[in-house]
């Protein structure tokens, strides 16, 4: 034993291992600092978080859960490109390839469905969660709209991916979704023709898809993802009440010897300037344990899920035969109902209405105050409207999901539908 | 430092134990069960005739069979082993040689483009259709024969097809086409027939029968022994079948297709 | 990583043992599913046998180059023979010229019957197995090699 321990402490100090291993591992607050500091992945989180921000029940961590997602996401996606060939007449059979013959084949598909659904969901509770913890106030008005617009960039990436199966799902839904398209003013038919790459769902529209979804859509996702992190630590940290309500009991904390570059020149609170209480905790290992506990979770419940439900498949696509009720993933599910009513306000002018609105929120709610606490009294008609807004999507989806049957009926869930 | 790590550890071992469960399922797919009974029974019985030593290990394999010159891809010798091996006798499915393979040898036609199912399936239920996404199950003994006409367009041909002729005497004789249209001719007072034998599972109101376990033949044969089965309001005649006649009749009505047999199956292309 | 003190492993060192001593091998276990993922169990390459027709397609004393398959077939007064036109150096395709054949991409040069001649090849063009069926056509595997100077007889 003392002899393996002497090894790795020589090991330790070759040249090799110290340029890899820039500092110890001592429990000291220099080695804590650059754990963070000195690591390419981890160097993303400040040395150095405020207090409020670890707790769970304020972020809920659907942050960072979106973003963990989104790299299971790119894994499953990129393996599953092994396989999958973008033509019409292969793309059915590559899924029963992977199903039927291919080594964890299904398991990838699953896990790469399930996460997709989870991460619509999870992008989507995000943004209420900043949304009642006042998250978009000043100075973070900005980041607030990449927000919404990594919302969009996620549910393009799943109309995108669940179409690449061609399935009867896959067909109908690139007709509507298109067709939906060809409502928008003036470019809407043209839009449409781009898309479909022709007038028929045929293989041009598949390839296109395909491109849209492995490359466009993920290439987009990075550079917004990349924005809004950067954001977030030029704001000065996620959210969180004004630093003088903390109530800190601790001295202030000592001026860092160091000087630390160019974040000297950032505006707004930082989590080391002097005079402030020290409310921070070290983000080793505190915040990045919390992170990897909660992306096991994460894993194990994906893992769960894809083991015992199947990612769906619909009989291969058939031009002729559009099946009844012809329904979209639970997420569409609210615009469908919408479009049912009218396929331009439904489809093109309410959502536009909605996502305009939402990126202009913090420009029309300017009350500074009720920051960094859920549902704070001071904002009372801010919470109602936007809850407003969240219920109606929920009731839309909820009946588009629940209530409704062949063709597009309304069926209570004990009335049977009826056969053909 | 105020971190417990019992959550820590906690998830760790749910991962493993969570990682065995998946690499488990993957690894004992269920075809590996029947060929390993396969070689079991082919070893005792190479020992039945005195043979010795032990038995070789298994080596498991999907068996593919790709129809030259179309796309056509089966995986049914993954389980039906003995489908070539007249001289073992296996007397039960999976394992039952096919009769006469080398009238049509399985490397030139595969086994669905006669018994239906589902070719690039490896799991039973799959492989016979009695899933949602698959709508073409298998065709059960005798129905196979509406399969023939895919190939053999003159039906002079079939002489081995006596139920699917048989059916079209009595598709003529019953005068079906009085009502139903079929090709063009015919009236239209009944459902047209010409791509009945091309429609979906689920196309079909089984009525207060509906189990995924019956097929369209099932359907075609109740409605034809009893026009009122499945709806009560059908105007369709009893037109009191036997068991034998309603069989030849499914027969040749599933035979109805308008799908397109790839030309090298043809057997009046063939030279 | 947890340190040992006083020989004692205290305990929520152990509890982080237990975490990450579980967590690496399921990335090991995960890389290895990937590993098997990558290999695929089934194929859709054609198979290494296949039909070549009979033998009374075949002129006496010729050559037929089956290109789709990379085969010579050669009939003599001895019978059939199959060679195979894959370079036995980075597997290009050779070109029958006058006396033997020819590496178009590094310039190896074989003679009739498959030995090298010259260049970097490292040794003779493979003999193929080639056979009647019970139907009385000649079935070739590229796969299955056989010993040089082989022929098969009708």
């Amino acid at each position: 034993m003392a002899k393996f321990n002497d090894l790795i402490k020589g090991l330790r100090e070759t040249q090799v291992w110290r340029s890899i291993f820039r500092h110890g591992y001592a429990p000291t607050e220099r080695n804590q600092s650059l754990a963070i500091s000195s690591n390419f992945f981890l160097h993303l989180h400040p040395a150095k978080v405020r207090r409020h921000a670890l707790k769970f029940t304020y972020t809920l961590g659907l942050g960072g859960l979106s973003f963990f997602l989104f790299l299971v996401l790119t894994v499953t996606g990129i393996l599953l490109m092994i396989y999958y060939v973008p033509s019409t007449k292969e793309a059915y059979n590559n899924m029963k390839d992977l199903e039927f013959v291919i080594s964890y084949g299904l398991l990838l598909r699953n896990l790469h469905r399930w996460s997709a659904h989870l991460m619509v969901l999870v992008v989507f509770f995000h943004m209420c969660r900043v949304f009642y913890t006042g998250g978009y106030k000043r100075p973070r008005e900005f980041n607030w709209g990449i927000g919404v617009v990594l919302l969009l960039l996620t549910l393009f990436l799943s109309f995108t991916g669940y179409l690449l199966p061609w399935d009867q799902l896959a067909f109908w839904a690139i007709t509507v979704g298109t067709n939906i398209a060809s409502y928008a003013p003036i470019l809407g038919p043209k839009i449409r023709y781009a898309l479909l790459g022709g007038n028929i769902v045929g293989q041009n529209a598949l390839m296109r898809f395909y491109v849209l979804h492995v490359t466009i859509l993920p290439v987009l996702m990075g550079t917004f993802l990349a924005i809004h992190f950067w954001r977030i630590r030029k704001d000065g940290g996620i959210s969180g009440p004004p630093i003088e309500e903390v109530g800190a009991e601790e001295e202030a904390a000592p001026a860092p010897l160091k000087t630390y570059g160019l974040m000297g020149l950032v505006k707004g609170p930082t989590p080391m300037v002097e005079k402030e209480p020290e409310d921070t905790e070290f983000t080793f290992p505190n915040l990045v344990y919390k992170e990897i506990k909660y992306a096991m979770l994460i894993m194990i419940i994906l893992h769960v899920f894809s083991f015992f439900f199947n990612a769906p498949l619909e009989e291969l696509a058939d031009p002729e035969h559009t099946p009844n009720p012809a329904k979209a993933p639970w997420y569409f599910l609210g615009l469908q109902e919408l479009v049912s009513y009218s396929a331009f306000l439904g489809g093109v002018l309410a959502p536009a209405l909605a996502v305009i609105g939402i990126i202009l929120i913090p420009f029309i709610d300017r009350n500074p105050s009720g920051v960094g606490v859920w549902f704070s009294r001071e904002r009372k008609l801010a919470i109602i409207l936007f809850s407003i807004f969240v219920l109606t999507a929920v009731i839309l989806t909820i009946i588009g999901t629940y209530l409704r049957g062949p063709n597009w009926g309304w069926y209570w869930p004990w009335q049977e539908w009826p056969k053909h | 430092m105020r971190i417990k790590n019992w959550d820590f550890a906690l998830l760790g071992l749910g991962s493993l134990v969570l990682f065995g469960l998946t690499v488990g399922r993957d690894t004992n797919r269920e075809w590996k069960k029947y060929q390993k009974r396969y070689y079991q029974m082919e070893y005792s019985q190479a020992m039945a005739r005195g043979g010795k030593g032990p038995m070789e290990p298994l080596r498991y394999k999907i068996n593919q069979i790709m129809i030259p010159g179309t796309d056509i891809v089966d995986r049914c010798t993954t389980c039906h082993l003995g489908f070539d091996n007249t001289e073992a006798g296996f007397e039960d499915n999976p394992y039952k040689a096919h009769p006469n393979p080398y009238q049509h040898p399985p490397e030139d036609f595969g086994c669905p483009i006669c018994h239906g199912g589902q070719g690039l399936a490896t799991t039973v239920a799959d492989a016979h259709g009695e899933r949602e996404n698959w709508q073409y199950p298998i065709l059960k003994s005798d129905y196979v024969q509406a399969s023939c006409s895919k190939c053999h367009q003159d039906q002079e041909l079939i002489k081995d097809a006596p139920l699917l002729l048989k059916g079209k005497e009595l598709f003529a004789q019953y005068e079906c086409l009085g009502c139903h249209s079929l090709r063009g001719e015919g009236e239209k007072d009944a459902p047209d027939l010409t791509n009945e034998g091309d429609k979906k599972r689920h196309e079909f109101d089984f009525g207060k029968y509906d189990s995924p376990k019956l097929t369209q033949a099932d359907w075609q044969f109740m409605h034809l022994k009893d026009p009122q089965v499945f709806n009560p309001d059908s105007e369709m005649p009893n037109l009191g079948l036997s068991d034998e006649e309603a069989k030849a009749l499914t027969i040749y009505v599933l035979s109805l297709t308008e799908k397109e047999t790839p030309e090298t199956l043809i057997y009046a292309k063939k030279p | 990583m947890p340190e040992e003190k006083g020989g004692k492993i205290k305990r929520r060192d152990f509890m982080l043992w237990i975490g990450w001593g579980t967590l690496f091998p399921v990335f090991a276990g995960m890389i290895e599913e990937t590993v098997k993922f990558i290999f695929p169990n089934v194929l859709y390459e054609p198979a290494t046998t296949f039909r070549a027709g009979r033998p009374e397609d075949y002129p006496s004393d010729s050559v037929t180059f089956l290109a789709e398959k990379r085969v010579f077939v050669f009939r003599d007064n001895g019978g059939f023979r199959a060679l195979s036109a894959v370079c036995t150096h980075l597997g290009c395709t050779v070109r029958q010229e006058k006396k033997g054949f020819f590496c178009p991409c590094h310039g190896s040069v074989f003679d009739a019957n498959g030995f090298v001649l010259s260049g970097p090849a490292p040794k003779p063009l493979d003999w193929l197995s080639i056979a009647l069926t019970r139907k009385g056509e000649l079935v070739i595997d590229v796969a299955k090699f056989v010993e040089t100077g082989y022929k098969l007889k009708v």
